[in-house]
């Protein structure tokens, strides 16, 4: 188990003196929701979760960022002479310039769903999807500054209402939690044209959508399909209540949409097995689709822990920075 | 199922109930609905597209389920309803046809004349004759037929079933309507041994519904053994029902209506319901009370009826009666002296004005039996012999009984007063009453004397004062109830030196010692005051209490011991505890107190048609050679036979086929009878469908006579169809129960 005074906060990423090492402590239990349900702050909240993910983690790649060597090559014009080896022209008496790996520096968009089914929280869920969401998202957010990587965010229902550019300033941190901690209203889900809009805002970034994407999946699709095409990897975190999942109810029920969607008095038993078939379909539709654009489609349980969604994004990460990489590798552009 | 078969139900208004019930369901289906929980839903576009695909297969789930406890409920209601089904005359057992038993109501309202055609006087009896002819003429010659008569006592007219239809047709020809009541009971419980007694009588049999049972009759209330003058129905009633139910459960029961319960057709007819002499102790030259009710049980009021009384031959009386509307009574009185004493028969004639007549004639006479005396002989017992006029109670009631008049008027009551001591010297049986007047005490054998005088018929007056030894009385005239003291003594009330005093308490009692003073809440007889009187413990079982104290403490005691009567008088019968012998209802109370413990001596000698004539024989009678001799009304005589009945040997004569007076000559004693048609025959409207369906409480079919010929399927058997009901209602259960678990698993 890692010592979780490895880990840095922003500050401490920036280049602030480590603060002695506390006692050890099991952070794992952070990453459950019922556990999270408990802390107030979301700016506690996240970092309490990326504690807990990383003391999961049994060695940390992504520690730290740092220039190191890759290789040499011969020295040609219009390089920079403080880059020449020169150990290395008094064994050979040539010169050659030394090359690095580039460290990237990711440009994450957090989209989070604020339309009012998000709102919905049923009994057996300790946080409504929408806590879920933001909590996820400010995790993400400190996980990433924390990384250097740049993080913006948007919020949006049936359009974007709240969008902050990418930025990887440890100033960043709190007002982004003061932003994902805004009140929801009644507006309908409209992902499309979000999700055109802000295709239109970033590119070539990391683009994480949290949301219930209750909307015609093949709609949500095609939003996801133009982020692609603008350049962008895309994880897309579907969150859902456990009640959402397995329909448990019993007796005659009037269900009452959110999102002006009219109400249903059923007997929930006789509908259960069909509404089910639905939702995995529903789910089924968004997973092929996302896997034919190399998209990350994460199905989150607001009652499940929230580890395996922080983990989908480091994973993206760093196939993202080994691609980048190799893009740059002998680029010499540090 | 045949085309020819139909359902009917023995209680439709259960079976309306049941169907009605199988709305239970659908209510709680409709509350059901409306009790549901509000829930906030995000996921809403998966569940109206769910809904959208499973609606109408729920729906029909769910009408399903709803079609069979609604049709269950309703089922279980129509199995309870009794319903049965009809099959037509082509379904009976195969080789052994149908048994089929026919009623013929032959009793006294049958006599009833019609005036369905005019200038035609057919009489309902001649109606029933022509239903029952229709019904054997439809009959498969299969089939087998029984016929009984319902004239009480009800008989068998062929004494078994057979398929002999000539014989039957004979036997219906046969029978006439005569004056005797109507004997449903009887009937209904010969049909249900004919059933038993037959091939058809095993329970098998009796499900296949292959015997039917047609009651003709007119089906009044009288043929129901209703009391028409009662509100209450009888126990005859009762068992009329009972009969009913019990033929029911073992053959279809089909009631041929003769007349109809339409009351703008109904029969005209008014009739004597009562002609008595209300005088219980008639005497030589002196006056007797007579009282005649006459009744208008028809639908229209009658006008100038008079009502003629004839002695024999010798007219008495004529009455102008006032205008009887529909169902009201009127009553007569009218006195008559007789001159001579014996057995005496008088007949009371309803005579109508013009030409004018009612339906039942027989029922426009009314015959009575009395039989008049020199005098009736009691005897006073005065507990202070020696004192002169009213100076003791035994004075006081002497004057009582019979008062001394200028005018020399006779009574019918002749007091005799003698000491205790010469009691024993007298022949008790030769007086009808005996009164002990604060007799002090008597030797045991003047109480066994006592005592055997009482069980044999005579009545007993014990009057109280200050000379009664009070535990003698209890120790030898009571002794634990065996005695003939009416009930046990107390101690005097008020005590010794309470002058507080009581007085007697009106009740409006029917009890024929104070019924006269029912309607006189102020009479002296209640104005009297009582300073003291002996307190009893009565065994009320055994006593009657005709007039009480007002703080409920018994004044008259009447305790029946034997064929007798003994009376407790429990103050004093002269002015030494109370009063009351200084007001003139004492005579009254005293006069009608004596005739009440007086035996009765004709009460026998009157009877209802077909009930026989009995009249006890003594010692000697039975010695003489020749048998008593019976004067019928139409001037034949015949010879009376002789049974023994629980008191002796008595001249007997059942052959009272018709009403009159009937003089059977007994030990040179001519004793006159009268017999009278029952009056409840005189109410000729019958019952309507609903009014039966209420008495029965049984299934049975109704039809009018003159449907017959409509009515097909009359000559149908019935199967009962309440066990297949309620067969069909568990296979429904079931099904539901199976369907539930299925749909239920299925959407869960």
């Amino acid at each position: 188990m890692a010592e979780t005074g490895q880990h840095a906060m922003p500050q401490e990423a920036a280049g602030e003196a480590p603060r002695r090492p506390t006692p050890p402590r099991d952070y794992r239990k952070y990453l459950d929701p019922q556990v999270l349900a408990r802390i107030s702050g979301l700016q506690l909240r996240a970092r309490l979760a990326v504690a807990g993910l990383y003391a999961g983690m049994h060695r940390s790649p992504y520690r730290g960022v740092s220039v190191e060597f890759a290789d040499h090559r011969p020295y040609t014009q219009s390089d920079d002479i403080r880059h020449i080896d020169w150990r290395l022209f008094g064994r050979t008496d040539r010169y050659f310039v030394k090359e690095y790996e580039q460290d990237t520096n990711l440009n994450c968009i957090l989209a989070v769903d604020c339309s009012e089914s998000m709102a919905y929280r049923s009994d057996a869920a300790p946080l409504s999807k929408h806590e879920y969401a933001t909590a996820v998202a400010a995790s993400l957010a400190y996980l990433a500054l924390t990384q250097r990587d740049s993080v913006g965010l948007a919020l949006f229902d049936r359009r974007i209402t709240r969008f902050r550019k990418p930025s990887n300033h440890p100033s960043l941190w709190r007002p982004l939690i003061d932003d994902l901690q805004v009140s929801i209203g009644p507006a309908r889900t409209s992902l499309r044209a979000v999700l055109d809009d802000l295709a239109e805002r970033v590119s070539r970034g990391v683009v994480v959508l949290i949301s219930d994407l209750f909307d015609d999946p093949q709609e949500t699709l095609r939003g996801l399909q133009h982020l692609r095409y603008r350049g962008n990897d895309v994880i897309v975190f579907n969150v859902w209540d456990p009640a959402e999942l397995t329909f448990p109810f019993r007796g005659p029920t009037r269900f009452e949409g959110l999102e002006e969607q009219g109400r249903l008095l059923v007997e929930p038993r006789a509908l259960r097995r069909r509404y089910q078939a639905q939702t995995e379909a529903f789910r089924a539709t968004l997973d092929r689709g996302c896997r034919a654009m190399q998209a990350d489609y994460v199905v989150c349980d607001t009652s499940a822990p929230l580890g395996p969604a922080l983990s989908a994004y480091l994973a993206t990460r760093g196939v993202r920075a080994r691609a980048c990489s190799s893009r740059t590798r002998g680029g010499g552009q540090r | 199922m045949s085309a020819l078969a139909a359902i009917s139900f023995a209680l439709p208004s259960l079976a309306v109930a049941g169907v009605a019930g199988g709305a239970v369901p659908i209510v709680i289906h409709l509350l059901h609905r409306r009790r549901f929980r509000r829930t906030p839903w995000a996921a809403m576009s998966f569940l109206l597209a769910a809904n959208r695909r499973s609606r109408r297969r729920m729906q029909l789930e769910q009408w399903l389920l709803l079609a069979l406890r609604t049709l269950a409920i309703m089922l279980l209601g129509l199995a309870a309803s009794g319903p049965f089904l009809t099959r037509s005359a082509f379904s009976g057992v195969p080789g052994r046809g149908t048994l089929r038993i026919l009623l013929l109501d032959n009793s006294c309202s049958m006599q009833a004349v019609t005036q369905d055609v005019p200038d035609d006087e057919t009489t309902r009896f001649d109606q029933v004759r022509a239903a029952a002819r229709q019904l054997l003429d439809s009959f498969p010659d299969t089939d087998s037929v029984s016929l009984i008569t319902l004239a009480s006592p009800a008989g068998r007219a062929v004494s078994a079933p057979t398929r002999d239809r000539r014989h039957v047709q004979s036997r219906v020809d046969a029978v006439t309507a005569g004056e005797r009541g109507t004997d449903l009971n009887g009937g209904l419980r010969l049909a249900a041994e004919t059933i038993r007694g037959s091939e058809w009588g095993t329970a098998g049999a009796a499900r296949t519904g292959s015997v039917v049972v047609y009651v003709i009759s007119d089906l009044t209330r009288a043929a129901l053994g209703e009391d028409v003058l009662a509100d209450a129905p009888a126990d005859a009633t009762r068992s009329s029902a009972s009969a009913a139910r019990d033929v029911a459960g073992m053959a279809r029961l089909v009631l041929v209506g003769v007349g109809t319960p339409d009351g703008e057709k109904a029969l005209d007819n008014a009739a004597i319901t009562r002609f008595a002499a209300t005088s219980p102790l008639p005497a030589v030259d002196v006056p007797v009370r007579f009282r005649v009710d006459v009744t208008n049980f028809g639908h229209r009021t009658v006008e100038g009826l008079a009502v003629q009384v004839h002695q024999e031959d010798r007219f008495l009386r004529r009455m102008e009666l006032p205008t009887l509307a529909p169902g009201k009574g009127e009553t007569a009185w009218f006195s008559a002296v007789f001159d001579t004493a014996g057995s005496l028969g008088l007949e009371a004639r309803l005579v109508f004005a013009g030409e004018s007549a009612d339906a039942l004639a027989a029922d426009n006479v009314r015959y009575a039996s009395i039989e008049t005396r020199e005098h009736v002989p009691v005897l006073l017992v005065d507990g202070r012999p020696g004192a002169a006029g009213l100076s003791g109670a035994a004075g006081y009631l002497a004057m009582a009984l019979a008062p001394r008049s200028a005018a020399g008027d006779r009574y019918a009551l002749a007091p005799k007063v003698v000491a205790p001591y010469d009691l024993t010297g007298e022949v008790l049986s030769a007086y009808d009453v005996i009164a002990l007047c604060d007799v002090p005490q008597l030797a045991p054998a003047a109480w066994n004397g006592l005592r055997d005088f009482v069980a044999a018929g005579g009545g007993l007056l014990v009057t109280l004062g200050e000379d009664v030894q009070i535990p003698h009385y209890n120790e030898a005239a009571y002794a634990g109830g065996e005695g003939v003291l009416a009930a046990e003594l107390g101690e005097p009330f008020p005590p010794a030196g309470d002058e507080r005093g009581t007085r007697l308490k009106h009740e409006a009692s029917p009890h024929p010692v104070t019924s006269d003073f029912a309607d006189a809440a102020d009479s002296g007889l209640f104005q009297s005051r009582i300073s003291r009187y002996v307190r009893t413990n009565p065994d009320s079982d055994r006593t009657d209490v005709p007039l009480r104290y007002e703080n409920g403490d018994p004044a008259i005691l009447i305790r029946t011991i034997g064929r007798g009567r003994s009376c407790l008088f429990t103050t004093s019968a002269d002015m030494m505890w109370t009063n009351l012998p200084a007001k003139g209802d004492y005579v009254s109370l005293m006069t009608n107190l004596v005739s009440h413990l007086a035996p009765a001596r004709t009460g026998h000698r009157s009877v209802l048609v077909g009930e026989p004539l009995a009249e006890p024989l003594s010692p000697a009678g039975l010695s003489r050679p020749e048998r008593p001799a019976v004067l019928l009304p139409d001037g034949q005589t015949q010879t009376a036979a002789l049974s023994t009945e629980v008191d002796g040997v008595a001249a007997t004569y059942a052959g009272t086929d018709k009403a009159g007076l009937y003089v059977m000559q007994v030990e040179s004693a001519a004793h006159t009878f009268a017999v009278n048609v029952d009056i409840d025959e005189a109410d000729l409207t019958p019952l309507s469908k609903t009014a039966l369906a209420e008495r029965l409480a049984c299934r049975f079919d109704y039809v009018s006579a003159a449907e017959i010929r409509d009515s097909a399927d009359l000559t149908a058997a019935t199967t009962d169809l309440s066990v297949p009901a309620l067969a069909l209602v568990l296979t429904l259960l079931l099904c539901e129960s199976w369907l539930a678990a299925r749909f239920g698993a299925a959407a869960g």
